[in-house]
């Protein structure tokens, strides 16, 4: 059963069709990068997800509950870290927990437990007492997503959560996005970096001009047996590539020097045999290994540059 | 109990330790300078202490609720809060009194320093003359409390709404603190107090339909009623930001209580200064003027985009009507309320008849008034929405008052001035021209931008929306 359902949402700022008709479905424990360029509709998107914008046509059910209808019960399952969030400067860490967690209705007795349970998640909890003005970026933004996370929601919207992080935050951030992966929660994390989606996306959702462009799953190729395969060897082997082209489910060679790049569509089995054959041929071969695809490069593949261009 | 943690948090914010311990310090001060300052310690301590609570729990506070809601947008935190499980009434409450919590605290120092000057310093030193005190003290101390207090909330409830205003019309994202309502506050603010400090006889009275009651308990019922309603006011407008919709028939009762209300004033004796018109047509007069007034306010607080007049044209065409009904501009409901007392009152008047005359004695012609009237009224309507229809509709509101300003008074100013008044029935409302020439100018004008405004509509969103 699908978590978030969306039907032919349009979404309008005067004089701008921000989303166009825009259909999607989101199964639960999925982790999907909402991408595309500045101004294509992700924002607006995750607002409306987040029932913090009326469109102007369109249904949203969030677990079955119409988000139009009934805004205040979807809260209660949502989390949402906007692009440019906003701290209480003044109050302690402690303080700002606690204001979310009475905010979002937790019982009397449990608030402290819970503002220690998500200060721990967080890695905040030698920093409970002090003033959220006197922390660093990267804690702020453990702050406003542990703000965004204390009353455990199924869904956690994520716009442009590692804008502004030093790649040591970031890669706690990742870290952070596996854990919650991991619990069965829903992300959907929104970003025009696409290097730093790649380490916890299922799911890629493309959207273009207020388009949904593409909607897929990240390993759907490797699924359907297609990979990227690096064969290393120990000195350049002239008319190696040339050679390598005539075998079968070879495709799309790239040669730099003493690695070739190709594209592979077969089992493991099939690998196992081409891997047989190249030793055979007594080449002088270090390496074969499969190459993760990345995010950018599934992007840049599918549409270009411009992904309109598709 | 649960708190509220709107509440709480400006709790912590406002009422700090070092607040909470100065504040006493530097008013008892200032009250004990002034005790023992000159031969009238006295009466000047109750004055200044009354001034100090109006100042501070009135100004002040409207400011600080003015932007309790403005500097959640500035500062960002306003999607989070939008978010949370808080309800709007207690988002309502929790702002409304948590954000005035510091001018609360400094106010009722000087509160209490009045109390207790009034109580312990002689009467007759105070008030020379028994029969005559002052309005707010004319029935003693709790009243005279139930008065400012109610004045203050009053003062807080209007600079919050005024927040929500900028905060619907987007005048709320500069870094600069807004201070609309202060402004707003010092202008009413020499009408409460010649209200507040008159010195009156204990028995005046006022007619209200054909009751009659003492006037000070009168106003201060009015005072509560109407802050009521402020509240509801914002109650309502606050559901609409955190995306729970309203009830439709909330504002038409507000507007047919405010219609019974004024309506209650004119009484048989105040109308042979309109020489022999029907009560219930003098009181329908005010009555619908004052539904053109609130027509107008309406416009200039609610924003009427092409996207928000699209959704409701979307909701009707699926049939959900209760939801189409729900995101109805008020304007709508408003003006309609204008068309409705507008036709009472002028079938009452030809029923009765009667004779409406100028303060000259010139006798007027009402219908051609009220029509004339209407005419401008959804002229002026459409001119909002032209500009509303606009590429940047952001920028309607101030370009319709300036078009509002040169039609209504510059153009009139102008004309008186090259002794062409004849023609000011084509930019003003006028009852002293024949009935054709005081309505057909405007009936045209306004004829004329409805068909400009729809072609434009049509032009920029006539393709349907799904």
């Amino acid at each position: 059963m699908s978590l978030i359902e969306v039907k032919d949402l349009t979404f309008e700022y005067p004089g701008k069709r921000a989303l166009d008709r825009v259909s999607l479905v989101i199964e639960p424990g999925t982790v999907t990068a909402l991408v595309g360029p500045n101004g294509a509709g992700k924002t607006t998107l995750m607002n409306c997800l987040a029932a913090l914008a009326r469109p102007v046509s369109g249904d949203i059910r969030i677990a079955d509950i119409s988000v139009l209808d009934h805004p205040r019960e979807c809260h209660r399952m949502i989390g949402f870290l906007p692009d440019f969030y906003g701290l209480y400067d003044d109050l302690t860490v402690r303080q700002c927990l606690k204001y979310m967690a009475l905010a979002q209705n937790i019982a009397i007795g449990k608030v402290a437990a819970t503002i220690q349970l998500t200060a721990r998640r967080m890695h905040l909890l030698d920093r409970l007492d002090d003033k959220v003005a006197n922390l660093s970026r990267g804690l702020r933004q453990r702050l406003a997503i542990g703000q965004a996370i204390i009353h455990d929601p199924k869904i956690l919207l994520l716009d442009e959560p590692a804008s502004g992080l030093d790649p040591k935050a970031r890669h706690q951030l990742s870290e952070l996005f596996l854990e919650l992966r991991d619990e069965g929660k829903t992300l959907m994390v929104s970003s025009h970096i696409l290097s730093e989606l790649e380490d916890y996306s299922t799911h890629m959702m493309v959207i273009h001009d207020g388009k949904l462009q593409e909607h897929t799953a990240i390993k759907d190729q490797e699924i359907q047996n297609v990979k990227t395969l690096v064969l290393s060897l120990t000195r350049p082997v002239e008319g190696l590539a040339e050679a390598l082209s005539r075998v079968p489910r070879v495709t799309r060679i790239q040669e730099n020097g003493t690695t070739l790049e190709f594209i592979f569509e077969g089992t493991d089995a099939d690998q196992h045999q081409l891997l047989k054959q190249i030793l055979n041929k007594g080449w002088p071969v270090c390496a074969l290994a499969v190459r993760e695809k990345n995010l950018q490069e599934t992007y840049l593949e599918k549409f270009g540059a411009h992904p309109h261009a598709s | 109990m649960r708190p509220n943690p709107e509440f709480q948090r400006n709790l912590w914010l406002e009422i700090t330790p070092h607040r909470l311990i100065a504040t006493p310090l530097i008013f008892g001060g200032f009250y004990y300078l002034i005790l023992f300052w000159g031969e009238q310690g006295e009466q000047t301590l109750l004055l200044t202490s009354l001034w100090m609570f109006i100042l501070f729990a009135g100004l002040w506070g409207a400011y600080q609720s003015e932007n309790a809601l403005v500097a959640e947008i500035q500062n960002k935190t306003w999607p989070l809060q939008r978010l949370t499980s808080i309800s709007p009434w207690t988002m309502t409450w929790g702002k409304l009194f948590g954000s005035t919590l510091f001018s609360w605290y400094a106010g009722l120092w000087s509160l209490g320093v009045f109390v207790l000057t009034y109580l312990l310093a002689p009467e007759n030193f105070l008030f020379p003359r028994p029969d005559r005190k002052w309005i707010m003290l004319s029935h003693g101390v709790g009243p005279a409390i139930l008065f400012t207090v109610g004045v203050a909330v009053q003062f807080h409830a209007w600079g919050f709404l005024v927040g929500m205003w900028q905060l619907q019309n987007k005048f709320s994202k500069s870094k600069r603190r807004s201070g609309t309502s202060l402004l707003l506050s010092l202008f009413l603010l020499p009408t409460v107090i010649t209200a507040s400090f008159e010195p009156v006889k204990w028995s005046k009275n006022v007619h209200w339909y054909q009751w009659e009651f003492n006037e000070f308990w009168f106003w201060l019922a009015t005072l509560y009623i109407f802050l009521a309603w402020v509240i509801t006011g914002i109650y309502m407008q606050m559901r609409r930001e955190l995306q729970v919709s309203n009830p439709p028939w909330v504002w038409q009762i507000f507007l047919i209580f405010v219609l019974a209300f004024a309506m209650g004033f004119p009484q048989e004796k105040d109308i042979i200064s309109l020489n022999g018109l029907n009560l219930w047509v003098a009181r329908l007069l005010l009555g619908w003027g004052l539904m053109v007034v609130f027509t107008y306010l309406i416009l200039l607080w609610e924003r009427s985009d092409g996207v928000d007049i699209r959704r409701l044209f979307h909701l009707w065409k699926a049939q959900r009507i209760r939801e189409a009904l729900c995101e109805l501009p008020r304007w709508w409901v408003t003006s309609a309320l204008a068309w409705i007392t507008a036709a009472v009152l002028m079938t009452l008047h030809g029923v009765y008849g009667g004779t409406f005359l100028a303060d000259d004695g010139e006798v007027l012609n009402l219908y051609g008034f009220v029509a004339a009237l209407m005419c401008f009224l959804m002229r002026d309507i459409a001119l909002l929405l032209y500009f509303y229809f606009s590429d940047k509709p952001q920028r309607a509101l101030g370009t319709a008052i300036v078009y509002w300003a040169v039609l209504y008074w510059l153009i009139p100013m102008l004309l008186g001035v090259v002794w062409m008044d004849a023609l000011n029935p084509l930019f003003l409302p006028d009852g002293s021209v024949n009935l054709a020439y005081a309505v057909l100018p405007p009936l045209v004008q306004a004829a004329l931008m409805w068909r400009y405004t729809i072609r434009r509509w049509r032009t920029r969103f006539g393709t349907p929306a799904v």
